[in-house]
């Protein structure tokens, strides 16, 4: 049975929606911790991730009929690396004062699951406009889900958006902005979205 | 074959990888290095806007900076020059970093350490303080011609300075400025202070020049004497103070003072010596300068008072010898010389302040001594005339001797009409009371189609001698403590003689006898004085004084205070008596007069008014007996 191939445009919102890294496939969750604090960081991660997926998975893609299976990981993992290595360098060049607030976790792009994940799962597969659709789906859907959280985060345990104070210190959950807060609202905001998800499943059944 | 794919490819990727990463670390390493640099010395790229990353920033070891408060300097080749200074603010060590670009201009102004008042000395580190200084010549700054941090006067003071010095070394050693030799300045000085391009020519032999006049130099512009400078020295708090004052010789105008030497207390008296207050001197006219209408130095009255009597000096010499003395003479002097028609004997005009109950119209209080006698008390009065057309205010001088009586009278200024009370004036019209007792039912004469000034001026009179009475001020032998309460002030007296007479007065002490024990030996002293207290009548008490300077008994003679109120509103423990017999007062007994001074005792909650007052007057007898050595007291 011939599996159907997939338009770019199903890769691409594949990545932001039914295969969502950060509120389904559960990849990537040191950063999703971590830099959720703002909303800032959270865009300037996002950023960085966009970034190094789409061009690991053209790079992937491109070198994918040249590898050795067996070296292909070790293969894989140099590109990365050296991307995440250029993206830093960027980075503290151009946008020093992103570099600074996402600090370590910009270096630990590089062990990302969803990098190596993508890169094994789809890129050494297709073709090289494809695996540039599916990063970018892929990434955006990771910058949205972090974001998602930053903002719940920031707003209501920094009372800021972006750095303008908009909730006044009374009223603050300061709570959010400390890690165990980090997991609070990815658990709430897991558990909404998967309600909504089974929802739209029972639907399509019953259809 | 398999093998040498798989060594091939990675050795590929990796070149590859490298490359890339090799070559956007070449593009972007400058760039990160500058911000480094500049996150690093974010405060030098502040003050001096144009240093870049490339440039040498290591702090030059050239200099010598003592007596500069620089601390570190840095010169940044064709840019300008980065000092970072410290100085002693209010509370804190306070660190700048100020720098000056190679025009000599400020470029930039920072305060990098500070731990001054909040609100006061610490807004010397606002932003908002800052940009003042951005764009400002060396020398404006130098002068401290900008914005201070208000109510931080003493920060303030202590940055200018700081900043001053900077900028001085600064001239000095990149702007070519030739230090002044102190020569050169006096030269300078003279020049300001008359015409410049003067000739001067030393007049002192030419004159007969009174003590305080040290030199007399007249200076000629080319063509005619056109000002004469005075050197003048006068006894400050600590030691002399030397300056010299210029007057114009055509408007007999002062043209300038300058401070020559001085060793007043710094932050006080010492103030003198700032420019801006001599500023103050220039077009100031004679009768001003005889009169001292210039600013007071706050807080330093015993700099500014004989300051003023020397400018008053001065002038009045000045306008002796170049205006002729009709008509001229300082209020201050002529007061003196009233007093002196009053006293003709006294030697001695010692004007007191302490203690003394307000009063409208009791302007001064002098003590007149003749040698060490005391003859009495002299006023200076003003008070309000008697005209129809409008208030006018008569001024007189008036004296009270040891004994009662009216020692003279001398009309100072008369405001009401003239022509009509020109009378009062004369020395007659004193001489009409001259010799009657104040307790007497005194008259004064009174003339015709002048009545009116003359019950005004009875009045006034009245009212002095009801000043006189209040404060005691006659140290009359009248105001006697009795027997009972002087001997009870020193166990183990018998006999007693007042002495208060062989020593200076102090307003609040009444009388001070020494006391002897039953073989006639002196054993002490006891003062008899009153409190300022919550009653009106105040509290009388007498207080013994051992021949060591250690109090005995204090007596409170009379008690019209309501001590009670310290075990109804206060903290008071004493709880085992009230006033007079409250152990509060047992603080005064057996104690050293010295130890009394260095720690005071603390009053009372609830009956502050008392214990204040009382507070107040045991330190005036403290200070009284160590100030004169009463008993050979250390």
């Amino acid at each position: 049975m011939a599996k159907k191939q997939k338009s770019i445009r199903e890769i691409f919102t594949n990545g932001l929606f039914k295969q969502n890294p950060t509120f389904v496939q559960f990849l990537g969750m040191c950063p999703t911790l971590a830099v959720t604090k703002s909303v800032e960081s959270a865009l300037g991660m996002g950023a960085g991730v966009i970034f190094v997926l789409v061009m690991s998975n053209l790079a992937v893609s491109l070198v994918r009929n040249y590898v050795p299976r067996e070296v292909r990981i070790p293969i894989y993992i140099v590109i990365i690396a050296s991307l995440v290595t250029i993206l830093e360098m960027l980075m503290r060049a151009f946008a020093p004062d992103i570099a600074l607030l996402l600090g370590t976790f910009l270096s630990l792009i590089a062990v990302n699951c969803i990098i190596l994940g993508r890169a094994e799962a789809f890129a050494s597969k297709n073709g090289p406009i494809k695996s540039m659709a599916d990063g970018l789906g892929m990434a955006i859907g990771f910058t949205g889900g972090i974001t998602l959280i930053a903002t719940f985060r920031e707003i209501l345990g920094a009372g800021t958006f972006l750095g303008m104070q908009i909730i006044p210190e009374t009223y603050q959950i300061s709570i959010l902005i400390q890690s165990a807060g980090a997991f609070l609202v990815f658990g709430i905001l897991v558990s909404q979205i998967n309600k909504i998800r089974m929802n739209r499943a029972d639907r399509n059944e019953v259809a | 074959m398999k093998h040498v794919r798989i060594v091939l490819a990675l050795t590929l990727v990796v070149l590859v990888a490298s490359l890339a990463v090799f070559f956007v670390e070449g593009v972007t390493t400058p760039i990160i290095d500058d911000y480094n640099f500049e996150q690093a010395n974010a405060a030098k790229f502040t003050v001096l806007p144009t240093l870049s990353s490339s440039d040498d920033i290591t702090p030059t070891t050239a200099y010598d900076f003592t007596g500069t408060t620089i601390t570190e300097l840095i010169i940044v080749e064709g840019k300008g020059y980065i000092y970072t200074a410290q100085f002693q603010g209010y509370q804190s060590q306070i660190t700048y970093m100020v720098a000056v670009d190679l025009e000599g201009n400020i470029t930039g102004y920072k305060t990098l350490l500070q731990g001054d008042t909040p609100g006061l000395g610490a807004e010397i580190a606002n932003p908002d303080f800052y940009p003042q200084f951005v764009g400002m010549s060396t020398d404006t700054a130098a002068s401290g011609d900008f914005d201070g941090l208000s109510g931080a006067s003493v920060t303030t003071g202590g940055f200018k300075a700081s900043l001053a010095k900077v900028l001085a070394f600064h001239k000095v050693e990149f702007e070519g400025a030739v230090v002044e030799t102190e020569a050169q300045k006096l030269a300078r000085w003279k020049q300001e202070i008359t015409v410049s391009g003067a000739t001067f020519t030393d007049v002192s032999g030419d004159y007969t020049l009174p003590a305080f006049v040290t030199a007399m130099e007249f200076a000629n512009d080319g063509s005619s004497d056109v000002a004469v400078v005075y050197q003048v020295v006068f006894d400050g708090r600590n030691d002399i103070v030397e300056y010299w004052i210029s007057f114009d010789l055509a408007t007999n105008e002062v043209l300038g003072f300058r401070l020559l030497a001085q060793a007043e207390t710094p932050g006080y008296g010492a103030k003198i010596e700032e420019e801006a207050r001599w500023e103050q001197f220039v077009g100031l006219s004679l009768d001003d300068a005889l009169n001292s209408n210039f600013d007071d130095i706050a807080g330093a009255t015993e700099t500014t008072n004989p300051w003023k009597a020397s400018v008053e000096d001065i002038a009045s010499f000045h306008q002796a010898t170049f205006v002729g003395f009709e008509g001229g003479e300082s209020d201050a002097a002529k007061t003196l010389r009233l007093i002196g028609e009053i006293y003709p004997t006294a030697d001695t005009f010692t004007e007191v302040t302490r203690n003394y109950a307000p009063s409208h119209d009791v302007r001064k209080v002098y003590e007149i001594y003749n040698g060490s006698d005391f003859l009495g008390i002299a006023y200076f009065v003003e008070s309000i005339g008697a005209s129809y057309a409008e208030v006018t205010l008569n001024q007189f001088v008036v004296g009270i001797d040891v004994n009662r009586n009216f020692a003279g009278f001398r009309m100072f200024s008369l405001g009401d009409t003239e022509g009509i009370t020109d009378a009062y004036l004369e020395a007659t019209f004193g001489a009409s009371f001259a010799g009657e007792s104040i307790d007497s039912s005194y008259t004064i004469d009174s003339y015709a189609g002048a009545t009116f000034t003359g019950v005004a001026l009875k009045n006034a009179i009245d009212k002095v001698v009801a000043f006189h009475n209040d404060n005691a001020i006659g140290r009359p032998d009248s105001l006697d403590a009795s027997e009972a309460n002087i001997l009870a002030a020193f166990p183990g007296a018998a006999t007693y003689e007042s002495i208060y007479l062989d020593h200076p007065y102090a307003g609040g002490i009444y009388n001070l006898y020494m006391v002897y024990n039953s073989s006639a030996e002196a054993i002490g002293y006891v003062y008899y004085s009153r409190a300022d207290s919550n009653a009106s009548v105040g509290v009388l008490f007498t207080w013994g004084v051992n021949l060591a300077g250690v109090s005995q008994q204090i007596i409170i003679i009379n008690n019209a205070e309501t001590w009670a109120d310290a075990q109804e509103y206060g903290d008071y423990t004493g709880s085992v008596g009230i006033w007079p017999n409250t152990t509060w007062l047992n603080n005064f007994e057996g104690v050293s007069l010295a130890s009394l001074i260095a720690t005071p005792v603390d009053s009372v909650a609830g009956v502050t008014n008392t214990t204040s007052g009382m507070l107040e007057a045991i330190g005036v007898i403290a200070e009284y007996h160590i100030d004169n050595s009463i008993g050979g007291a250390e």
